[in-house]
C-alpha cells in the first residue's frame, strides 16, 4: 500500500518534533508519546484535505499543537501542575544520594514548575530543538520575537526564583551538603 | 536592577549568542556594575542547569510501529463499509438474474407469490446474521 508506506516515512520524519512539541507542552513523557500518536493518527486521517496552504511541517505542527493544547485543557480540572511533577517528586525523594550537579537540575526542574505555562513551553522546546529560535517559533506559531521575550522573561523568573532560594538558605541541597 | 538595557544582552552572553562588539560592551559593564555582575552570576547558574533540568527525552523505539498499527487499524476502519456494499451488490444482481429466469417459466401471479416469499426468506436471514454479528 503505497499511501501508508509514503506515510511511514513521513513519521519517521517527524516522530521526535512532535514528539517533543507535545513534551514541551504536556511536561509528561509518557503523556506525550499517547499524544504523538494520536497527532499522527489525525495527520493521517486529514492527509486526504491536506492542500498545501501552509507548508507540511507547519500543517504536522498545527495538528499536534492543537491536539496537545485541547488534551491539556481536558486535563487542566485534574493536575495543577505539569513538567513531570511525579518525576521531580520521585527525584526529590532521592535527594539525599545525589550528585552536587545532578542537585541543581532537580532545582531547576522545581523551579521550572513554578514558571508561567508560556514561558515554560518556549523555554523546554529551545533546548529540546538545539536553541533554535526559528524552529521554536514554527512549532509554536509564535513571531520571533515573541520566542524570544519569552525565553528571557522565563530566564528572568527562574533567576529570580533562584536568588531567592539562595537567600532564604532554604535549598534541600544545601542542606544535604552541610549533613554530610 | 538598574540597567535593565543589559539584562538582554546579559542573557544573550549567557546563551553565547551576542555579537563581537555586544560581548566587548557587556564584559566592560560586568566589571564596573556590581548589580549586573550578579544578575550575570546567578543567570549564568540558570543556564548551565537548564538543558540538564529539561533532558534530551526522546519517543521509545517503538513509536513509529504503534502509529503503523494505528493507522492500519484506522484503514481498515475506513473501508469497511464496503464488504456489505459488495454483498448487497451481490444479492440485488442475483435477485434480478432469478427475476429474469423465473419469468420465462411461470406466470406473472406465481411470480409475485415467489417473490413475496423469497423477500420474507431474504429478510428473515439479514436479520438472524445481524443478531449473529451482535
Amino acid at each position: 500500500m503505497a499511501g501508508v508506506d509514503q506515510f511511514e516515512v513521513l513519521v519517521e520524519q517527524y516522530q521526535a518534533k512532535v514528539f517533543r512539541l507535545a513534551y514541551s507542552i504536556l511536561g509528561d513523557r509518557a503523556a506525550a508519546e499517547d499524544l504523538a500518536q494520536e497527532v499522527f493518527v489525525k495527520i493521517w486521517k486529514g492527509l486526504p484535505g491536506y492542500r498545501g496552504a501552509a507548508s507540511l511541517g507547519s500543517w504536522i505542527f498545527a495538528i499536534a499543537r492543537n491536539t496537545c493544547l485541547s488534551h491539556r485543557r481536558r486535563e487542566a480540572s485534574r493536575k495543577t501542575s505539569s513538567l513531570d511533577v511525579a518525576g521531580v517528586r520521585a527525584s526529590a525523594e532521592s535527594l539525599n544520594a545525589c550528585q552536587d550537579r545532578h542537585c541543581d537540575e532537580l532545582e531547576m526542574r522545581d523551579l521550572l514548575s513554578r514558571i508561567p505555562e508560556k514561558y515554560r513551553r518556549v523555554l523546554t522546546l529551545f533546548y529540546l530543538e538545539d536553541r533554535s529560535y526559528e524552529q521554536v517559533a514554527e512549532m509554536l506559531h509564535l513571531p520571533l520575537g515573541t520566542v524570544k521575550t519569552f525565553l528571557h522573561r522565563g530566564k528572568k523568573e527562574l533567576g529570580a526564583l533562584l536568588a531567592t532560594r539562595r537567600k532564604e538558605g532554604g535549598l534541600a541541597c544545601s542542606a544535604v551538603d552541610l549533613k554530610t | 536592577m538598574q540597567c535593565r538595557r543589559f539584562e538582554d544582552l546579559i542573557l544573550e552572553y549567557c546563551e553565547d549568542a551576542i555579537s563581537a562588539e555586544d560581548r566587548g560592551r557587556v564584559e566592560t559593564h560586568l566589571e564596573e556594575c556590581a548589580e549586573c555582575r550578579a544578575f550575570f552570576e546567578i543567570q549564568r547558574e540558570v543556564e548551565a542547569a537548564l538543558p540538564g533540568a529539561i533532558g534530551r527525552p526522546e519517543p521509545s523505539p517503538e513509536f513509529r510501529q504503534r502509529v503503523m498499527r494505528r493507522v492500519e487499524c484506522e484503514s481498515e476502519a475506513r473501508w469497511s463499509w464496503v464488504p456489505p456494499a459488495l454483498d448487497a451488490f451481490g444479492y440485488c444482481a442475483l435477485a434480478a438474474i432469478g427475476g429474469a429466469v423465473l419469468q420465462a417459466w411461470v406466470s406473472p401471479a406465481q411470480l409475485a407469490w415467489i417473490m413475496m416469499g423469497a423477500s420474507v426468506a431474504f429478510a428473515w436471514w439479514i436479520s438472524l446474521r445481524l443478531l449473529r454479528e451482535g
